[in-house]
């Protein structure tokens, strides 16, 4: 209860810190905005002008889709708000320039202080405002309903996606702990994946190939899966819901996490004993 | 005075001081930055395998359009991954600025434009064909993926308009650092736009003849258009009028290149760069 109110009051914080640096560098601020809003168009205009083309692309109508563009947003988004700050989404850089040992002096627990460091809830809004816009809009075109019901899993199931993602771009950031230099960057890459390939809907493509996007390269589920879900969920209700199909993003968001939390712990115990060559005489930087 | 001029230029001439400069760049790749690079190819040889999934999804529902068909689209796709870094040139003139490292580029005894394009060419085209282009070209048949162009003629005359779209990229991105100049410290916010930006209007990832056919006219019509689209439907034999898609191009060069030469030089005289 002690660490859940630190990590309160640490948000705090840096939501305090993210509104200063806003009033202090507004002209910066709305070039970022700018920036994000043309960013997150142009992210969604591609596969949106593809499906304007096709009736039923990848088994999805061309609002479904827009509903899709919307949920994928959404998780840049919060990926934004929380993570995308002191690059606590881009882990590989903290891991592999040393700058962990500036979080382990904090007289806070490790996960709080990674937690709550990438807060940005002025800077990073502009997309997830974006994006629950366009999730709004796809919903209503879609013909979803929107009730507390529908908002509900919604949240949860994009509580899964970014865990997923964090997960991943945790597990590959992993490797900074062994090759600090080589890895440095590597965090990058992971979230390229996402950002790139989400966008893509899956519904037409061959059993293994799907499952290879559902799985092992879990881009399918940061968009397109649970996506499909919550149209069924919107269109037949409840049981949809009670599907077995519906547990698969929890569960797959769960494991990832395990694996990512049980990698970075195995990595830190290599940190703890060879320390990082950012300090030594041969360092890298 | 001869002495000294070949020791300040590396090898004695312009073109030697460039090869040395890509040479170099190109060795830099194993100085320990390799495990992020064969990453990025990883995503896009994702990206590339996905793309060709879903071409060969719409196929077998017979969706794609008239004029295009399954194999000029995944030779399309495959030609756009292996020459991502010639139709999406990102130098190294924005990311020097924040880096503090453009002065150095300035202090050397060539041009600076000569000087982002030769680390260009070393530090992303050659590795780039060397671990991306060349597993890719091999691997594509496997996927059921002709790597081959059209016909001769074709392969010619989208070499040509391969040369006319790398002038074309390196304007736009003199272009982009002078945005990336005039923005001070938003030098990230200017290759975001620019990456965004790229993606959607050059057509390298997804082609235009997919698009509604008035957007995807006016898409190719832009000068990003002519950078992706422009080699690309000429090699898979898609471009109706291959010459004038040539001359599109030209007159972008020229004009692109008028405005980039003018602008950067321009904002030169406001550089700041307080590097890190």
């Amino acid at each position: 209860m002690d660490n859940f109110k630190i990590l309160i009051r640490l948000y705090r914080q840096y939501a305090k810190m993210d509104l200063l640096w806003f009033l202090r560098d507004t002209r910066y601020f709305f070039i970022q905005l700018v920036s994000d809003v043309v960013s997150g168009g142009c992210t969604i205009a591609g596969v949106c002008l593809l499906s304007a083309n096709f009736k039923n692309f990848s088994g999805m109508t061309q609002n479904e889709i827009l509903f899709m563009m919307g949920y994928a947003l959404f998780i840049d988004g919060i990926f934004m708000v929380f993570f995308m700050g002191n690059n606590t989404g881009m882990v590989s850089r903290i891991i592999g320039r040393g700058q962990l040992d500036h979080i382990m002096i904090q007289p806070v627990p490790l996960w709080a202080e990674l937690l709550a460091q990438g807060f940005s809830p002025v800077s990073g809004s502009p997309i997830m405002i974006f994006g629950t816009g366009l999730t709004a809009y796809g919903a209503i075109r879609a013909g979803l309903p929107i009730n507390p019901f529908t908002i509900l899993l919604f949240l949860i199931y994009s509580i899964c996606s970014i865990v997923i993602v964090m997960s991943f771009i945790y597990l590959i950031s992993c490797s900074a702990f062994y090759a600090p230099a080589a890895a440095e960057e590597i965090a990058g890459v992971g979230k390229e994946l996402f950002s790139s390939l989400k966008t893509y809907p899956l519904g037409n493509m061959k059993g293994f190939q799907k499952h290879i996007f559902l799985s092992l390269i879990p881009v399918g589920l940061c968009a397109w899966f649970p996506s499909t879900l919550l149209i069924k969920a919107g269109k037949y209700g409840l049981e949809a819901i009670l599907a077995p199909k519906a547990f698969y993003l929890p569960l797959a968001a769960a494991i990832f996490s395990l694996i990512a939390i049980t990698t970075f712990k195995k990595g830190m115990k290599y940190y703890e004993t060879y320390g990082s060559p950012r300090y030594s005489g041969f360092g890298h930087r | 005075m001869k002495q000294v001029k070949t020791i300040l230029s590396g090898c004695g001439s312009l073109s030697r001081a460039v090869c040395s400069t890509t040479l170099i760049c190109s060795k830099q790749i194993f100085d320990g930055g390799f495990l992020c690079i064969a990453g990025g190819y990883i995503v896009q040889i994702v990206q590339f395998i996905m793309l060709t999934f879903i071409w060969k999804t719409l196929a077998s529902t017979n969706a794609l359009p008239a004029n295009v068909s399954l194999d000029q689209l995944m030779t399309y796709t495959l030609m756009s991954a292996v020459l991502h870094e010639e139709l999406n040139i990102i130098s190294p003139a924005t990311s020097s600025l924040w880096e503090g490292s453009v002065i150095g580029r300035f202090l050397r005894p060539m041009a600076i434009e000569a000087s982002f394009i030769s680390e260009t060419i070393g530090r992303f085209w050659v590795p780039n064909f060397l671990f991306l282009g060349i597993p890719l070209l091999l691997f594509a048949p496997v996927l059921s993926v002709s790597p081959l162009p059209a016909s001769f003629r074709m392969g010619i005359l989208s070499l040509i308009s391969l040369l006319l779209a790398i002038c074309i990229g390196f304007a736009i991105d003199l272009l982009f650092a002078s945005m990336a100049m005039n923005l001070k410290n938003g030098c990230f916010a200017a290759l975001a736009v620019r990456e965004a930006v790229y993606s959607l209007l050059s057509g390298e990832m997804i082609p235009f003849s997919l698009f509604p056919k008035k957007l995807g006219m006016l898409f190719s019509l832009l000068p990003l258009g002519s950078v992706a689209h422009g080699p690309l439907t000429i090699y898979t034999g898609t471009a109706h009028f291959p010459y004038r898609v040539l001359a599109l191009q030209f007159f972008w060069t020229v004009s692109l290149w008028a405005l980039a030469i003018y602008v950067f030089n321009k904002s030169k005289e406001r550089m700041i760069s307080f590097g890190g």
